[in-house]
C-alpha cells in the first residue's frame, strides 16, 4: 500500500514536473531543428531521442536507438509547420489592435515602440517553413543501422524596418518623416527537397563503467542530396523624408532607395529581358515583359549535398536511485550532433537586379502638363523610378543550409522520458537563429501506448514556447501529433508549430 | 491512470489557455496623407494643352479666339452664313415661237428650150417675099413681105408651156438664110394669136443672126408662143439660093413671172425674220448684250414644202445665236440638204438643236433669222420636166427656243426682289419669318453659347461683327435683313443700324416677319452688296449700329431673314449661274472689358465623390480633416473671389467653401493705365479648410458648382473696375499642397 502510494505520488510529480518544465518561460528564439510529431510536443528538442528515420535530420547516430519498437520503420508523410518570428507580436498586437483604439498620437507612438523598439532603424522578422516527408524508412541491426529518408522543406522569411511599419500607420505625414526615415524590409523565400541516406553503427561498448552498465557508443552520419525547387532573396532599403513648403521652396517628399532582387529561372530571364527592352526604349512597360507563373518550379537547376552526423552516448543507468523510478529502467542517453551542414545553389540563369535612386516628389511643376502628370505619375514611379533598375548575371542564388549544434540529454525512466536539448545555429537564414535554444520536454506513455507529450522552447527566434503532444505509438504503428505557441509574445515575438507524425509502421 | 490522463487533458487546457492567442482585431487607424500637387506651376490664361485656364484645343472653344501680336485675346468666331439662293436673281427669259413661211417669189424664166442654135420655127423665101424663087446672081426687085408670115415657135420651146410675166423681156434670135439682106423685120411675139409685143431687126444680112428682145408687161401671159414676120428689102442681087429665116431661139431677159408652166433653172429665194425675247427680266439693250445658256434648244417643226418643186438646200440662219467663240461666223445655220432636202409638195422632219453653250445676241430682245433656199433645176438630168409654180408657193415651218437656263447674262438685269432663305409657304408665299426654321438662317456660336451659360455681367468694350463674302454677281444689290441674336437665357435683340449710318433702314419692308408680326424698321439692318471686286466685308462696330449690345448680350445663336433688291438702278451687268455669293459672319469680342459691378461666372461639373470615403456611406474610413494650401500670384487684371458647391444627385447643395468668414479670393494683378494690360501680378495665400463635418457628406457630391465672381483691376479703389485687356499670356501661378487625414475602423 505504502509502495502504491508512493508510485501514485512520484507519477503526480512527474506530471507536475512536465508542466512547471512546460510552465518556465525564458526568453530565447526558437531555431531550425528537424521536427516531428514527438520532438514538436516535447519542446522541439530530439537530439537523444529521436529515432527512426526522423534521425536522419537530427542526430543519424540515434537509428542505433532501440526504444523498445521494431528494428525497422517506414513513416509516410509526416508533415510539420513553423512559423513565428519577432514581427509575430501577438501582445503587441492584442494590447493596442483588438480594444477599439485609436492608433494615433502617443498610443500609434507607444505600439510602435513596444512591437519595434525606439529607432527607426530597428527591424522585426518573421519566417515560416514546411517540413514534409514523403517518406522514410530505417532498419536497424545488432551493430549497425540504415535508412533512406526524404524531405521537403519550404522557408519564407521576412524583416521590415520600424519606419516601414511608421510609414504604415502614420501615411504621408511630414511632421513623422521630416528627417529620413529608414523604410526597409527584405525577404527570401527558398524551397527545396533532400534524399538523406542514413548509416549507424555501435562504436563502442563498455559492460561497466561507474554506476552505468552497458555502455554504447553509436555514431552516425546521414548524407544527403539537396535538389532545387525555388529560391528567390529581395531587399529593399530606403529613406524617407518630408519637407514642407513655403513661398520660395517647394514641398518635397524625398525617397532615397536601393534595393536588388536575386532571381532564377523564368522571372530572373524575364526581368532581364525588361531591362534590355527598356535601355533600348525607355517606354518599355515591364508588364509587358514579366508575367512570372511560376512554370519553371522545380525546374531551377539546383543541387547540392549535405549531411547530418552525430554521436549517441546510451547507457543504462538503472542502478542510478532516482526517486520514483527506484524499480524502473533507466536509460540515459547524451547526444551531440551537427545537423544540415552543407549548401544549395541555384544556377538557373540566375541574375540579380538592382537599383540606387531618388525619388524627390514636388507635384506638378511648370513644364508638366497638369493633366499628364498625374495621369502618369503611377507609370513613371513603375517604370522610370523604381523599375528603373540594371540587371546583372550571377554566379547563382547560393543558400546554406540552416546548420546547427545540437547537444541533447534523455532519460528514460519506465514509461516516462524526460529530455532537454540545447542548440545554436550556425546562421540567421530563415527560422534559423545563432542565438542559443533550449529544449525541455517529457513524454508519458500512458497504457503504454497513449504518449502524453510535454515541453517548453527556451530561446531560438521567438519567445518561449510551450508544447504538448499526444497520440498513439505502438509498438508497430504510431500516429501522434505535436503543437506549440508561446505564452507572451511581447519581448521576441510569437511562434506556433506543429506537426503531425504521418503514418507510421514498424516491423 | 484515468486520473493522469484527465489530469493531462486539464493541465493542457491550462497550458492552451496560458498561451497567447491573437484576439480579432478591433482598432482605428488616423492616416495623414500630406502632399505637394503642384509647385509654382503657372497656368496661362489661354492655350493649348493643361496648363492654360482656356483650352484653345477644347471642343467648347476650337477657333473661338483668335491674338494678334500683343497677345491681346479676341474672341472670334467665323461661321459660314447662308443667306439663302441669290439665283433667284437669274433672270429668265422666254421666248416667244415664231413661224415662217417662206414663199418662193418671182419665178425668173431663162431658156425656153433646150436646143442651143436650134430651129424654133423658119419661113421660106417665097413666104417671106411672095416672089419666086431667084437663081444666085438674078436680081430681086425691092419689096416688102405682102402678108405677116407666121411662125409657131411654141412647139418647139419644150422648157416652156406658159407663164404670167411679171416684167423682163425675151430675147429672139433669127438667121438670115434668105440670099438676099433684109432691111427691117418686124415681128409680132404672140401668145396664140394675141399679140403680146413686136420688135424690129434691122439690116439683117443674108447669112447673118441677129437678137432683139420683146418687153413685156406685168401680167402679160405667154402661151402657145408664135411670131409674125413682115421684112422689107431693097433691090438687090440674089446672093445665093434662097433659104429660110429661121428663128433659133428664146431666152428669157430678166424675165419674171408670178406663175409659170415650165421647165425652170434652179430658183432661189429668201426671207428673214425675228423672234422675240421677253424683256421683262432681262434686256438686251445693246448689240453686245447677250444670254449664254446653261441649256436650251431650238425646234424646228415639219417643214412643209408647198411647192411643186424639190428644195434642194435650205439654210436657216439665226445670227444673233453664237457658239464660242461668239463671233458672227460662229451664228447658228441649219442646213436642209442631201437627205434633207425638202421634196417637192413634201416636208422635212422637225429638228431640234441643243443649244447649251450658245450665247443669244438680241438686241432689242429680238433674234433675228435668214432662211435661204434654192430649188431643183427642172430643166436638167432625166426628170426634167415642165411644173406649174406660183410666185405664192411657199415653205412653212415654226422656230420657236425653248428650255432656256441661262448660264451667263450681260445685258440690263430688271431690277428684282429676292428672298434670302427658303420660303415656307405655310406662313404665306413671299413671307419670310425669324423664327421659321426653314426660312431663317440660323448661325450657332457654340463657344458663346458656353461663356453666355457661365458669363454674366462683363461688358465688351470693343465688340465687332463683320460679314465678309466672295461674289460673282456684278450687278449691284442691297441687302434688307433682321439679326436676331438669342443668348442662353432666351433673351434677344436685334442687330440695328444707327440713325443716320448707311445700315440705318427707315422704310417697312414687306414680308419680314417675327412671329407672324411684321418686323419695324428699327429691327432691320441693311447693307449693300459691292460687286466691283468680287468680295467685299460689311463691317458692323458699335460707332454705326448697336453690336456692342447685341454682343455684350452673349448671343449663342443668330438668327436671319432678308430680301436682296438686285440690280435696283437698272444698270447693265453680268450675272453668272450660279450666283456665287458665299458670306461668312464674323463676330469678334475682343477681351477689352469692364466690370462695373463683379461679373459672375457660374459652372457646374461633374464631379463623382462617391469614393470618397464617409462612415455615414457604410464605409469603414472616413476623412477626418481636409486641407488645401494654395499660394498664388496672379497676373490677370481680374479679381477672383471663388465660392465652391458640392451637389448631390439631385443638385441640391450638400456644403460649400469656403466657410463663412473665410475667403477664396485670388487680387487681380495690376495693369498698366495705357495699354490697359496687366503689369503687376498680385501674390497671396490661401487656404481651403473642410471640417469633419463636411467631408463626411462629401461622398454625396455628383456634381460641383464653381462660382466667381470676377471684377477688373480696380485701380481707384472705388469698386468699379478699370477698363482692362487681357492677354493669352496673362497667367496665374499655384503651388498647392492638400493635408487629408483619414481614419479607418478595423473590426
Amino acid at each position: 500500500m505504502r509502495r502504491s502510494n508512493y508510485f501514485n505520488r512520484l507519477q503526480k510529480l512527474t506530471v507536475l514536473m512536465i508542466l512547471i518544465t512546460g510552465l518556465i518561460s525564458v526568453d530565447a528564439l526558437s531555431q531550425s531543428r528537424h521536427f516531428n510529431a514527438q520532438s514538436v510536443g516535447m519542446g522541439g528538442g530530439g537530439t537523444a531521442y529521436i529515432d527512426g528515420f526522423n534521425a536522419n535530420f537530427v542526430n543519424p547516430a540515434n537509428l542505433m536507438l532501440d526504444t523498445h519498437r521494431n528494428r525497422t520503420q517506414i513513416g509516410i508523410a509526416p508533415t510539420g509547420f513553423k512559423a513565428g518570428g519577432t514581427l509575430a507580436n501577438f501582445a503587441v498586437y492584442n494590447d493596442y489592435l483588438t480594444t477599439g483604439l485609436l492608433i494615433s498620437g502617443e498610443t500609434r507612438e507607444n505600439m510602435l515602440n513596444d512591437w519595434f523598439g525606439e529607432s527607426s532603424a530597428n527591424t522585426r522578422q518573421m519566417a515560416g517553413t514546411v517540413n514534409l516527408s514523403p517518406i522514410g524508412v530505417s532498419h536497424r541491426r545488432a551493430g549497425q543501422a540504415f535508412s533512406i529518408a526524404t524531405r521537403f522543406r519550404f522557408t519564407e522569411d521576412l524583416t521590415v524596418s520600424k519606419g516601414l511599419a511608421e510609414l504604415m500607420t502614420y501615411g504621408l505625414d511630414a511632421d513623422k518623416f521630416s528627417d529620413p526615415t529608414p523604410v526597409n524590409f527584405n525577404s527570401s523565400t527558398v524551397a527545396f527537397a533532400e534524399i538523406s541516406f542514413g548509416y549507424a553503427r555501435k562504436m563502442l561498448e563498455i559492460p561497466n563503467l561507474l554506476f552505468a552498465k552497458d555502455v554504447k557508443l553509436y555514431a552516425g552520419v546521414a548524407p544527403k542530396f539537396l535538389y532545387g525547387v525555388y529560391a528567390t532573396d529581395a531587399d529593399f532599403q530606403s529613406t524617407l523624408q518630408m519637407t514642407r513648403g513655403s513661398q520660395s521652396s517647394p514641398f518635397t517628399v524625398n525617397h532615397d532607395f536601393s534595393y536588388s532582387l536575386n532571381t532564377i529561372g523564368q522571372l530572373s530571364e524575364q526581368l532581364q529581358a525588361f531591362e534590355a527592352a527598356y535601355n533600348q526604349d525607355s517606354d518599355a512597360d515591364i508588364d509587358d515583359y514579366v508575367d512570372y507563373e511560376g512554370d519553371d518550379i522545380g525546374d531551377v537547376d539546383a543541387t547540392g549535398f549535405g549531411v547530418d552526423l552525430g554521436a549517441t552516448l546510451e547507457m543504462d543507468v538503472s542502478y542510478l536511485p532516482i526517486p520514483l523510478f527506484i524499480d524502473k529502467d533507466k536509460t540515459l542517453r547524451l547526444s551531440m550532433s551537427i545537423t544540415d551542414l552543407g549548401s544549395i545553389t541555384y544556377k538557373k540563369t540566375p541574375s540579380r537586379i538592382y537599383a540606387d535612386g531618388v525619388f524627390t516628389y514636388n507635384g506638378a511643376q511648370d513644364e508638366d502638363s497638369f493633366d499628364d502628370y498625374f495621369d502618369n505619375l503611377g507609370d513613371s514611379l513603375k517604370t522610370d523610378v523604381y523599375g528603373n533598375f540594371d540587371a546583372e548575371q550571377t554566379g547563382g542564388i547560393k543558400h546554406s543550409l540552416p546548420g546547427m549544434y545540437n547537444f541533447g540529454a534523455s532519460l528514460e525512466m519506465g514509461k516516462l522520458l524526460v529530455a532537454l536539448d540545447y542548440g545554436f545555429g550556425f546562421n540567421n537564414d530563415g527560422i534559423n537563429s545563432r542565438r542559443s535554444v533550449l529544449n525541455l520536454g517529457a513524454q508519458y506513455r500512458l497504457f503504454g501506448f497513449v504518449p502524453i507529450r510535454a515541453g517548453t522552447t527556451l530561446g531560438g527566434y521567438s519567445s518561449a514556447a510551450y508544447s504538448a503532444g499526444i497520440g498513439l505509438d505502438f509498438q508497430f504503428l504510431e500516429f501522434t501529433v505535436g503543437a506549440s505557441t508561446v505564452a507572451n509574445s511581447r519581448n521576441s515575438g510569437s511562434s506556433a508549430t506543429a506537426a503531425w507524425s504521418g503514418f507510421v509502421i514498424r516491423f | 491512470m484515468r486520473k493522469i490522463f484527465v489530469s493531462y487533458l486539464a493541465v493542457l487546457g491550462i497550458l492552451l489557455s496560458a498561451c497567447e492567442m491573437p484576439d480579432d482585431p478591433n482598432f482605428r487607424t488616423s492616416h495623414r496623407i500630406e502632399a505637394p500637387v503642384m509647385y509654382n506651376k503657372t497656368f496661362q490664361f489661354m492655350g493649348q494643352g493643361s496648363n492654360v485656364l482656356i483650352d484653345t484645343t477644347s471642343s467648347d472653344f476650337d477657333s473661338l479666339f483668335s491674338v494678334d501680336g500683343d497677345n491681346f485675346i479676341t474672341i472670334s468666331k467665323q461661321e459660314d452664313f447662308d443667306f439663302g439662293d441669290l439665283d433667284d436673281a437669274i433672270p429668265e427669259v422666254d421666248v416667244t415661237p415664231t413661224s415662217f413661211d417662206t414663199e418662193v417669189g418671182e419665178i425668173e424664166i431663162g431658156s425656153f428650150s433646150s436646143g442651143s442654135g436650134g430651129n424654133l420655127g423658119e419661113a421660106s423665101f417665097q413666104d417671106i417675099t411672095g416672089l419666086a424663087t431667084p437663081a444666085p446672081g438674078d436680081s430681086i426687085p425691092g419689096g416688102q413681105s405682102p402678108t405677116p408670115v407666121n411662125i409657131q415657135v411654141g412647139a418647139n420651146t419644150d422648157y416652156f408651156v406658159s407663164a404670167t410675166i411679171k416684167n423682163g423681156s425675151v430675147e429672139l434670135t433669127l438667121t438670115n438664110e434668105l440670099g438676099f439682106d433684109i432691111d427691117a423685120a418686124d415681128i409680132d411675139l404672140r401668145s396664140g394669136s394675141t399679140v403680146i409685143t413686136t420688135t424690129t431687126f434691122n439690116n439683117v444680112s443674108h447669112g447673118s443672126n441677129v437678137s432683139g428682145q420683146f418687153v413685156f408687161d406685168n401680167g402679160d401671159v405667154l402661151q402657145d408662143l408664135n411670131v409674125d414676120v413682115s421684112v422689107t428689102w431693097s433691090a438687090q442681087t440674089s446672093q445665093d439660093n434662097p433659104g429660110s429665116l429661121i428663128v433659133d431661139s428664146l431666152e428669157g431677159v430678166d424675165l419674171v413671172a408670178s406663175e409659170v408652166e415650165a421647165a425652170v433653172e434652179a430658183q432661189t429665194f429668201e426671207s428673214s425674220d425675228v423672234t422675240t425675247l421677253d424683256n421683262t427680266e432681262f434686256q438686251f439693250t445693246e448689240a453686245a448684250h447677250y444670254v449664254e445658256l446653261q441649256s436650251g434648244d431650238l425646234m424646228i417643226s415639219e417643214i412643209i414644202n408647198n411647192l411643186d418643186i424639190t428644195i434642194e438646200n435650205m439654210a436657216i440662219s439665226f445670227p444673233g445665236i453664237r457658239t464660242a467663240p461668239y463671233a458672227e461666223g460662229d451664228s447658228l445655220v441649219i442646213v436642209y440638204n442631201g437627205a434633207t432636202e425638202i421634196t417637192r409638195n413634201g416636208s422635212a422632219p422637225a429638228r431640234s438643236m441643243d443649244l447649251s453653250g450658245y450665247r443669244i445676241f438680241a438686241e432689242g430682245n429680238q433674234v433675228e433669222y435668214n432662211i435661204s433656199a434654192q430649188t431643183e433645176n427642172t430643166q436638167e438630168g432625166s426628170g426634167s420636166e415642165t411644173r406649174v409654180i406660183s410666185e405664192t408657193d411657199n415653205v412653212a415651218a415654226t422656230v420657236s427656243i425653248n428650255n432656256l437656263q441661262i448660264a451667263e447674262a450681260f445685258g440690263v438685269i430688271v431690277s428684282k426682289e429676292v428672298l434670302l432663305g427658303d420660303d415656307d409657304p405655310n406662313n404665306g408665299v413671299d413671307q419670310l419669318d425669324l423664327y421659321n426654321d426653314t426660312e431663317a438662317e440660323l448661325t450657332e456660336i457654340d463657344g458663346l453659347e458656353d461663356l453666355s451659360d457661365k458669363l454674366d455681367g462683363i461688358e465688351f468694350t470693343e465688340p465687332t461683327i463683320s460679314i465678309d463674302y466672295t461674289t460673282n454677281l456684278e450687278v449691284g444689290a442691297t441687302v434688307y435683313g433682321a439679326f436676331l441674336g438669342i443668348n442662353s437665357n432666351n433673351e434677344v435683340i436685334y442687330l440695328t443700324g444707327d440713325a443716320g449710318s448707311v445700315y440705318e433702314v427707315t422704310t417697312q419692308v414687306p414680308g419680314l416677319n417675327a412671329n407672324g408680326v411684321a418686323l419695324a424698321p428699327e429691327d432691320l439692318i441693311k447693307f449693300d452688296i459691292d460687286t466691283n471686286t468680287g468680295s467685299g466685308s460689311i463691317n458692323f462696330d458699335a460707332s454705326n449700329t448697336n453690336v456692342d449690345d447685341f454682343l455684350n448680350n452673349l448671343p449663342d445663336q443668330i438668327r436671319f431673314i432678308g430680301k436682296a433688291m438686285v440690280n435696283e438702278n437698272n444698270e447693265a451687268g453680268t450675272v453668272t449661274s450660279p450666283i456665287e455669293f458665299e458670306p461668312t459672319i464674323n463676330v469678334n469680342i475682343p477681351l477689352a472689358l469692364r466690370t462695373t459691378q463683379a461679373a459672375t461666372f457660374t459652372d457646374t461639373t461633374d464631379q463623382d465623390l462617391g469614393d470618397l470615403p464617409s462612415t455615414q456611406n457604410g464605409d469603414d474610413s472616413r476623412l477626418t480633416e481636409g486641407r488645401i494650401i494654395i499660394d498664388y500670384t496672379n497676373g490677370i487684371p481680374l479679381e477672383i473671389d471663388l465660392e465652391v458647391t458640392f451637389m448631390d444627385e439631385n443638385y441640391t447643395p450638400i456644403t460649400s467653401i469656403p466657410i463663412s468668414g473665410d475667403e477664396l479670393k485670388l487680387m487681380a494683378s495690376g495693369i498698366d493705365q495705357g495699354t490697359q494690360f496687366a503689369n503687376a501680378p498680385s501674390s497671396g495665400s490661401m487656404q481651403i479648410v473642410l471640417n469633419e463635418s463636411q467631408l463626411e457628406q462629401l461622398y454625396q457630391t455628383r456634381y460641383l458648382e464653381i462660382s466667381a465672381w470676377l471684377l477688373t483691376t480696380d485701380t481707384n479703389s472705388d469698386g468699379v473696375g478699370d477698363d482692362v485687356r487681357i492677354r493669352t499670356t496673362d497667367a496665374i501661378t499655384l503651388s498647392v499642397s492638400a493635408d487629408l487625414s483619414i481614419e479607418t475602423e478595423v473590426n
